[in-house]
């Protein structure tokens, strides 16, 4: 019997020729189809590295797919490192994401099944960004805040506080990237009152990590902050503050970020 | 067995080591040759003989490597699937199912 890990040599084959030959493509899609729930696991590892047009194609081919059960496993593996910034996954992560979201019944009295609800939204949210879809990307990241501040009012936890921080902070760059900057701003300094509230060791390095950041912003924001445009007139740090956020680690909205599969 | 025929079977069996990143020992190679469609009804005596010529010719880090340089193996590959060799991807991946 064939491990997950000993097929991966075959669809890196598989997918290179693809790469060169425009039937490849059929033949890589052909070697999926009915095997998804064997290799898909494996199927992830190629596309993030190797390339296209795995992603692709195994994206289309999940489409297809009955069982919920491959999505949510796929979920787990989509969002760890080194994964999770992989843009060669964006397409089988969003598709594997609208099944997830789509599968898990509304229990929103059952923290843990909202937790992990809210993270997909979230993590959709991430991945609808790196793809373009911006606006479905604030929709998604708005809605796991306001979940997430529900679940984290409720169970008071510490995890629940920081994970409404995180969906906060990715909102605030979502609502950055669609042009609303004063918007983003006030979701920022929402992010960064709730990562403060948090207890999470990451509060008390607040103002150590807005200080070392601030050689690291996009060039646009620190030009508007050193510059005398209309940002100057704002409270000083304030654009610091939703620049460092995007840095933050569970930034899972970092577009065009260091992709491991990028090869 | 022909010796064209036998070229292309050697071929076959070479895109089947690629494909798996090459066969660890003699007894791997047999068993993976034999799996072939084209090797199952040979003695194993022929299979051993042509696993030891790919160990000759091919072998490497592995018993037998997989064809080097890659591109050479994808497009050996790509041939014999082409050719009808969709038992590749059932010995390499596992058998279709209905799932998906």
């Amino acid at each position: 019997m064939r491990t997950a890990s000993d097929v991966v040599p075959a669809l890196t084959v598989l997918t290179r020729v693809a790469q060169d030959e425009p039937e490849g493509r059929r033949h890589l899609a052909r070697a999926l189809r009915g095997r998804l729930e064997r290799v898909g696991e494996a199927a992830v590892q190629v596309a993030a590295e190797t390339g296209q047009p795995m992603g692709e194609v195994l994206a289309a081919a999940l489409k297809e797919h009955p069982e919920p059960g491959l999505f949510f496993r796929l979920a787990e593996v989509c969002g760890r490192e080194p994964y999770r910034h992989s843009t060669h996954l964006a397409s089988v992560a969003l598709a594997v994401l609208d099944r997830c979201v789509e599968s898990l019944p509304d229990r929103s009295d059952d923290h843990e099944t909202e937790r992990v609800f809210c993270r997909w939204l979230n993590d959709r949210g991430s991945r609808r960004l790196q793809v373009g879809q911006r606006d479905e990307a604030v929709s998604d990241l708005r809605e796991a805040a306001r979940r997430r501040s529900r679940l984290a009012a409720c169970t008071g936890s510490r995890e629940d506080r920081l994970g409404h921080a995180r969906s906060l902070s990715n909102l605030a760059q979502a609502t950055l990237d669609v042009g609303r900057r004063g918007r983003s701003l006030v979701i920022g300094r929402r992010a960064v009152a709730a990562i403060a509230g948090s207890g999470s060791a990451v509060a008390a390095d607040l103002p150590r990590l807005a200080a070392c950041r601030l050689g690291e912003l996009p060039g646009r924001v620190q030009g508007r902050r050193s510059g005398g445009g209309r940002g100057a007139s704002r409270p000083g740090g304030a654009d610091v503050k939703v620049g460092r956020l995007v840095a933050f680690p569970e930034g899972a909205s970092r577009p065009g970020g260091a992709d491991p599969g990028g090869r | 067995m022909g010796t064209r025929s036998l070229v292309r079977d050697i071929g076959r069996g070479l895109a089947l080591a690629t494909l798996c990143h090459g066969f660890a020992d003699e007894r791997e190679a047999v068993d993976q040759l034999r799996r072939l469609h084209l090797f199952s009804d040979q003695p194993r005596a022929t299979v051993t003989s042509v696993a030891h010529l790919l160990h000759e010719s091919y072998g490497g880090e592995r018993w037998v490597d997989p064809l080097l340089p890659d591109l050479l193996g994808e497009r050996l590959v790509y041939g014999e699937i082409e050719r009808g060799g969709g038992e590749l991807l059932d010995l390499t991946l596992g058998p279709a199912n209905a799932d998906g």
